[in-house]
This record gives C-alpha cells, sequence and structure tokens, in this order.
C-alpha cells in the first residue's frame, strides 16, 4: 500500500489558461520557503537539491475553501475577458485610426484637390484684384508700346514690341509690321496713342482680358493727321517671362 | 522574478506585452491622426472662409457687369416709336443724379425723337471693371451699334460709343448713378 499515493490533503491546482501562473506553481507565500520537492522551477535555476535548513515556519495561511461552482465559473471569465477587453481596444482604435485617416483624407481632398473656379458670365474675374490690375496694367503698357511707333526708329520699335507678346502673336505681328514698312517709313509716319480708361473684362490665373479705351494720334510727314478714339481687347498670358500680349482686338 | 513562457530566444517576456506594446502604438497613431485632423480642419474653415469671400468678389464683378452692360443697352436702344418705353428702361436701371438728370429731359427728349423719327441701336461689345468694392464700382463699355434719323434719310449709320458708368449699390440691385461718354 506504500505506493499507493496517498492524498496530500490538498487539491491539485488546475492551471488556468491565461493566469499569470500558467503552469500551476505553488505561488511563492511570503516568508516561506517551498519544499525543494515540489520545487521543479527551483530545481532548473540551479538551486541545491538538498534540503534547506530548517526554517521556523510560520503557521500555513489558512486553506481557502473551496471555490463554489459559481466562483469558479466567475474566476475564469477575468482571464478570457482580459483578451476580450483588449481585442476589443484593438478594435476600437483600429476603427478610430480608419475614420481619422477618412476625415484627413477629405481634408487633403478640400485643400488640395478642390474645382479651382472658372471664368463665366457670373463669375467672369476669377483673380485676387492686386493680380488683374496688374496684368490690366501690363496689357495696357504694352498697347501703348506696340501701337505707338515712328519711322525714325521703326524696326527697334517693332523688336521693342515684339519682346512683350507671346511667340505666336509676334510672328503675326512681325509679319504685319514688315507688310506696312515702306509705305509707313515713305510717308514718315509717327503714331501716338494714349489710354484714356482701362478696365478688366475677364481675369483667371492664366489670362486677363483688358478694355482699352486708345485715343490714337497720327502725325505724316511731321504734319498732324489724325485723331481716331477707339477701344482694343487686349489679352494677356501669364508666362515665365510675367504678362505677354497673346491677342488684340480693335474695334 | 516570474516570467511567462513563449518569449523568443529565451528571452522573458512580460505577460501580455505585446497587446500593450500594439496599444501603444496604436494610442500614438490616434493622437497623431487626430492632432492632424484637428490641424486640418482648422485649414479646411480657413480655406472655406476665404473661397466664400473670393466667391462673393467675383459674383459682384458679375452683377456689376450685367448692371451696367443692361443700363448701357437701355441708354442706346430708343425707338422714336416706344420712346416712354425706352426711356423707363433706362430710368429703372438709374438713380441719384443721373436719374434725375434723365428724368428731367425726358419731356424733350420725347418730342425729339417723335420729331426725328430717331431710333438708336446697339447692344455692348466688351465691358470691364475699373473699379469696385462692396458698395460702388466704375465700369466702362464699347458699344456698337446704328442710328437711323431724318438727317439720315432713316438710313442706319454706325455709332460706336465709349461709355463710363458709374453705379452704386441700392437694396441689393446695381444701379447708374452716372454715365459719360469718354471723348
Amino acid at each position: 500500500m506504500a505506493s499507493t499515493p496517498r492524498p496530500s490533503g490538498r487539491r491539485p491546482v488546475r492551471p488556468v489558461v491565461g493566469s499569470r501562473n500558467p503552469t500551476g506553481r505553488p505561488r511563492t507565500v511570503a516568508g516561506r520557503s517551498q519544499p525543494p520537492a515540489e520545487t521543479p522551477v527551483a530545481a532548473s535555476v540551479g538551486q541545491p537539491s538538498a534540503p534547506p535548513p530548517p526554517v521556523e515556519e510560520a503557521a500555513p495561511p489558512p486553506e481557502p475553501p473551496p471555490p463554489s461552482p459559481s466562483e469558479r465559473v466567475s474566476e475564469e471569465p477575468p482571464a478570457t475577458g482580459g483578451t476580450v477587453s483588449g481585442v476589443r481596444t484593438t478594435l476600437v482604435l483600429v476603427i478610430a485610426i480608419v475614420l481619422l485617416v477618412g476625415v484627413a483624407a477629405a481634408e487633403g481632398w478640400f485643400l488640395w484637390l478642390r474645382k479651382e473656379p472658372v471664368v463665366s458670365a457670373d463669375r467672369p474675374v476669377v483673380t485676387g484684384e492686386v493680380a488683374h490690375r496688374a496684368a490690366v496694367e501690363a496689357a495696357s503698357q504694352a498697347a501703348d508700346e506696340i501701337v505707338s511707333t515712328s519711322y525714325k526708329n521703326y524696326d527697334d520699335q517693332v523688336d521693342q514690341a515684339v519682346a512683350k507678346m507671346t511667340d505666336g502673336f509676334a510672328a503675326k505681328y512681325r509679319q504685319t509690321a514688315e507688310d506696312v514698312r515702306d509705305q509707313f517709313v515713305r510717308a514718315k509716319k509717327e503714331v501716338q496713342v494714349e489710354v484714356a480708361a482701362e478696365g478688366v473684362v475677364r481675369a483667371d490665373e492664366s489670362q486677363v482680358q483688358a478694355l482699352l479705351f486708345l485715343n490714337q494720334y497720327v502725325t505724316t510727314n511731321g504734319k498732324h493727321t489724325a485723331y481716331t478714339p477707339y477701344r482694343a481687347l487686349v489679352t494677356v498670358v501669364n508666362t515665365d517671362q510675367g504678362w505677354l500680349v497673346s491677342d488684340i482686338e480693335t474695334k | 522574478m516570474e516570467v511567462a513562457s513563449g518569449g523568443s530566444g529565451g528571452k522573458p517576456v512580460k505577460p501580455g506585452s505585446s497587446l500593450s506594446r500594439r496599444h501603444i502604438a496604436l494610442y500614438v497613431a490616434t493622437v497623431l491622426l487626430a492632432c492632424l485632423c484637428v490641424a486640418g480642419g482648422v485649414l479646411v474653415w480657413r480655406t472655406h472662409q476665404a473661397d466664400e469671400r473670393a466667391q462673393a468678389e467675383q459674383e459682384r464683378y458679375g452683377d456689376v457687369l450685367a448692371a451696367a452692360t443692361d443700363e448701357a443697352e437701355a441708354f442706346i436702344n430708343i425707338k422714336y416709336d416706344d420712346a416712354q418705353g425706352s426711356i423707363d428702361r433706362v430710368a429703372d436701371g438709374a438713380t441719384g443724379e443721373f436719374k434725375k438728370q434723365y428724368s428731367s429731359s425726358t419731356k424733350g427728349v420725347l418730342q425729339v425723337l417723335k420729331q426725328e423719327k430717331s431710333s438708336m441701336e446697339g447692344k455692348v461689345l466688351w465691358a470691364g471693371v475699373v473699379d469696385s468694392d462692396q458698395d460702388s464700382a466704375t465700369v466702362i463699355a464699347a458699344t456698337s451699334g446704328t442710328v437711323a434719323n431724318q438727317q439720315t434719310n432713316n438710313q442706319p449709320v454706325a455709332r460706336n460709343f465709349r461709355l463710363r458708368l458709374d453705379l452704386v449699390r441700392e437694396d441689393g440691385r446695381w444701379l447708374t448713378n452716372d454715365l459719360q461718354f469718354v471723348g
């Protein structure tokens, strides 16, 4: 009968999944050393296998009463509940992050990808006042330089004028200037222009149309011959070289 | 030291540490994103306010040009056989001194129109804003049209004008308080 395992008087402790002591090792009790035979952990960390010196043992704490079935049930959920709670927290944080990313994306779209206003009858000017005033002023000065010319330095003035134009418009202007050059120089003509009024007709960031009221004075062979008031719609485009004239329409 | 199994490389792993680390990372990411969203929200709000102001200003240009165009076209479309209607259309878009002067000369204008059998027709080719603020604006308009009366043997003769109109905003409407020919 000696081989028959004797009941130790203690209930075997069942390891609890997720508990802080999953191996079911006996907990270290303050003021009490563990019996060496029952402490594989102690053996594994190199403690001598000899029995420890006798220590006056404190009275063992009273054995807790066996848990009732309801307590047993209530012991396990905290371990599982902790995991569930952690997963729930993770889920909530992930959802929050997804929502915040969505909000950030919407803000980014609004700030950088929203449609810029376009010129229309309701909104003919879609630039700030400073920008379109600068463009209208550039159109006015360019028109003055382009239209005002003299037989004395005709070619130089043509060169100066084309510097205020886009390449396409400059090519057309050069052609016209070349066509009338001989007649203009032979008649010893001089054209002076003054801008009587100027206003913005349409404007966006890349192109502005300015209405100019021009007063033109023509002198032929030193004699004043004609005064002509007319209107010009001057189109200027925004380039690396500033506002350049891309078209002039007169009526 | 109490340890838990499951650590790699034999290192002791604190229980639940990977979950905690993940939570910390998620919390940090959430807070950073929240800060980004708040900053972005402020930017969006400011941009929206600026856009609204810009839109109001841009629409003001449209309103001013439309009112000036209507008034200029009313001014250059006068027919002796609908003289009173022609004058009423001009008066409808006028205010202040201009309306007073125009109304005071109505009787004489009606008489001349009928006597000369004068008809003037035209349209605004281009109109541009010279200056504008919330309550006043100056516009120039280039018109193209014809006039026919007994002096032209009732044949239409080209009449192009350069007009300058001063407008004021009254009760939400842009009305002309001065109209001048630009010589």
